[in-house]
């Protein structure tokens, strides 16, 4: 069940109505179940996965508390650790591992094709958290294991973050949630609106990415660039709208997840686009990773290695394959760069083409299907031809009713982000006349319906009559 | 107070204009069968006697013909490849809105539906304008497979993308109503070939038809039962094979181990005086003038029965 589809608007409609009609107590007992409900529709056997982390991360939190010693806290803590990251390896590395390790030592090990659990790279790194924040006391111990099992499984996030840390969710969970009309309309403001990124931008502009990147050798020089700046918003929309989704999600029962990504784009350096962009993501690894590695405390060598390592394993969690651990390379190195050069323009506009110009190289990495295709496409990118640019566009794949409707949703979109960047656009909205908030409500709603990206599609000629 | 008075207008005008939209995308046919929209448009209880059935229907009985010559207001409620369980919810639907003394089956979808669902094309004509109901509801859960059935509920997930081609068409029908009102009859005019009476493989053979087809042909009997109007199943004049009327021959038999009036014009050449060279558009259906013979004749005949 993902979120742009029928079946889950008519489960959150459904679990919507069931939380607020029964008792303020047992609320959090209705998200439990329509958790698991919701992680049974993407691999039932897989819940079986889902309650063994969250079982493990209650015992080790339980047990890391109970303990009085320091030295066996953290021998448990790295237990603890060590298990979930072979969890990780088993599932999602190991036949990339064997691979690489075929190739370094020309050997043919060969193992069954794993299927991935959905959304684990999520749950396990929220669930990780727990036992660390209990080892570092910065979370009280959650006592109540439907409480947590809640923390580890809530459906909005599970299977795209935001990763909430369980210093700041258990606080929320253990809270009781009244009906709020203001929660609510944020809620389903930020749904919709993460909607219509999904459905009518990020869906569309995959057609044509995807159309460009899976035949590349037909492609070169204009259409590749295009291609290649669409990918960056493709990435951009359809990451943000699953946050913003999951977000809603969560408000409208009360709950505020982190705002995952603060327009990214316009930001002035590398260091500062990753303070925008994945911000969950960002944080866990600068709090459970950069910081325990020795962050930036123990000289400026030490420092940049961290970075490194850091977004090494970052490129690794996105995927496992060599184009991500590249592009979190270069992220890295790009972070380095910036620290050693230390200079930047005093024209802001600049720092933030500059920033997005080297966002966009490394998303060439992130994008390609191998190693090779990114080979192909630095080389094709600069084979430029201004004859007939008009045909040269729309052989990305789009018509021109696609492009006239994807410039009027990007430059929304760029509007609100401005907007956003100077003040809070949901109090904006909130704060405006009624009738003004039922156009915003509608217009977004019939804008999805009408130029979103789904369903079976209608192809006149499939209606030719039949000669019956 | 004034915060639901504002979500139950925004819920309100949603509702609206979402109806709005799906008539204004909806696919608006290619002119064979009747508009589903131009049944709703017909007066309350004015129809006398109708037509249900595929395109053997549409294209066979001429209603204008009939009302001159019976007074009996005619309506051909038939959708191409019309299966007999689209029937059996069309015949629900018409009972909303009519109370005919007539109601005519023609049976050619029974003799020739091999499967137990039609072709995309079918279900949509037939489905994609009828009014949001229970009706319909339980029509899509009948006669559409599971994972498209969204799509129907909803047709607008199905046509939303039509809005790179609205024409004026679209435009007129949610401004200006319908404008076809044809009584749903198709006059086919164009001969593309020319056939012969002997090519009609009539037997005595029986074959079987549709387990699902039987199943909604009980229920069309029992939904007839204590009803004010006559049930009649038909054969309209068609160019059948040997196999296609051995089915026919299981239908005849069925419907008459049930006591209900089962008429084959196949069988009646001689009575009807069709000339099969001139008078059909195609193997199943008649042309103009073919239809003008059969509902001249379908007249003598309703008189007796």
């Amino acid at each position: 069940m993902i979120f742009n589809s029928l079946s889950f608007i008519l489960f959150f409609l459904i679990t919507f109505i069931i939380y607020y009609i029964v008792s303020k107590k047992y609320r959090y007992i209705v998200l439990l179940i329509a958790s698991y409900v919701f992680y049974a529709f993407a691999g039932f056997k897989y819940i079986f996965l889902l309650l063994f982390i969250t079982l493990l991360s209650y015992l080790f939190g339980f047990l890391i508390n109970k303990i009085n010693d320091k030295k066996k806290k953290k021998i448990l803590l790295f237990i603890f650790v060590i298990i979930n990251i072979i969890c990780l390896i088993y599932f999602k590395y190991l036949g990339f591992f064997v691979n690489v390790f075929n190739k370094m030592f020309f050997s043919s090990f060969s193992i069954e094709k794993i299927v991935v659990p959905l959304g684990i790279s999520f749950f396990v790194l929220q669930a990780m958290t727990y036992p660390i924040d209990v080892y570092r006391g910065s979370v009280f111990v959650e006592k109540n294991f439907l409480r947590f099992a809640l923390f580890v499984s809530f459906f909005p996030q599970i299977l795209s973050g935001p990763i909430e840390k369980s210093k700041i969710m258990l606080p929320q969970f253990r809270k009781e949630h009244n009906f709020n009309y203001k929660n609510i309309f944020y809620g389903f403001i930020i749904m919709l609106y993460g909607y219509f990124q999904k459905i009518v931008v990020a869906d569309l502009l995959a057609c044509g990415v995807n159309n460009v990147f899976d035949n590349l050798k037909d492609y070169s020089g204009i259409p590749l660039i295009i291609a290649v700046f669409l990918y960056s918003f493709q990435i951009y929309f359809d990451f943000c709208s699953y946050s913003n989704i999951a977000r809603g999600c969560a408000k409208v029962f009360g709950f505020d997840l982190t705002n995952n990504f603060n327009n990214p784009y316009f930001a002035d350096s590398i260091k500062n686009f990753w303070g925008r962009w994945h911000i969950s993501l960002s944080s866990w690894f600068k709090e459970y990773l950069y910081f325990p590695l020795g962050g930036n405390r123990k000289g400026s060598l030490r420092t940049y290695f961290n970075i490194i390592v850091v977004f090494l394993i970052s490129g690794l969690w996105h995927g496992a394959n060599y184009t991500y651990i590249i592009w979190g390379l270069l992220h890295g190195l790009y972070q380095v760069i910036e620290r050693v050069i230390n200079k930047r323009s005093r024209y802001k506009i600049i720092n933030v083409i500059v920033t997005y110009l080297l966002v966009v190289f490394a998303w060439i990495f992130f994008r390609a299907n191998t190693i090779s295709d990114v080979g192909y496409i630095l080389i094709n990118i600069f084979k430029v031809n201004f004859v007939d640019l008009k045909s040269q566009l729309l052989s990305i794949g789009f018509d021109i009713y696609d492009l006239k409707l994807l410039f009027v949703s990007i430059i929304f979109i760029f509007i609100v982000d401005l907007i956003k960047e100077k003040k809070n656009i949901l109090n904006v909205v909130y704060n405006s006349p009624s009738f003004f908030k039922v156009a915003v409500v509608l217009v977004l709603a019939f804008w999805i319906i009408i130029f979103g990206h789904y369903g079976p599609g209608f192809d006149n000629s499939q209606f030719i009559y039949l000669g019956y | 107070m004034k915060r639901f008075f504002y979500i139950l207008i925004t819920i309100l005008l949603f509702l609206f204009i979402f109806d709005k939209l799906t008539l204004l995308f909806v696919r608006k046919g290619n002119g064979y069968g009747t508009d589903v929209l131009d049944f709703y448009a017909q007066k309350n209880n004015s129809i006398d006697i109708v037509f249900l059935g595929s395109s053997h229907t549409y294209s066979s009985f001429n209603p204008y013909i009939i009302e001159d010559k019976t007074n009996l207001n005619g309506y051909d409620f038939a959708t191409q490849q019309q299966p007999i369980w689209i029937t059996y919810f069309y015949l629900k639907e018409l009972l909303k809105y009519q109370d005919p003394k007539y109601v005519i089956i023609d049976v050619h979808m029974l003799v020739s539906m091999n499967s137990d669902y039609a072709y995309e094309q079918v279900n949509r004509d037939a489905i994609d304008k009828m009014r949001f109901s229970l009706n319909k509801i339980s029509m899509i859960n009948k006669c559409v497979k599971k994972d498209e059935r969204a799509a129907y509920y909803f047709n607008i997930i199905k046509y939303h993308s039509r809005y790179k081609e609205l024409s004026d068409n679209d435009y007129d029908t949610i401004f200006k109503g319908r404008t076809v009102n044809n009584k749903g009859y198709i006059a086919l005019k164009y001969k593309n070939r020319i056939f012969d009476y002997d090519e009609v493989g009539i037997n005595d053979d029986i074959m079987e038809i549709g387990k699902k087809s039987e199943v909604y042909l009980d229920k069309i009997i029992r939904l007839s039962k204590n009803k004010n109007y006559k049930l009649i199943f038909v054969k309209t004049p068609a160019i059948y094979s040997e196999v296609e009327y051995s089915k026919l021959n299981y239908i005849n038999k069925y419907l008459t181990d049930r006591g209900e009036i089962f008429i084959d014009f196949v069988k009646k050449n001689d009575e009807l005086d069709l000339d099969y060279k001139k008078d059909f558009y195609d193997s199943g259906h008649l042309d103009k003038e073919g239809s003008e013979k059969f509902s001249n004749y379908f007249v003598k005949y309703l008189k007796e029965v």
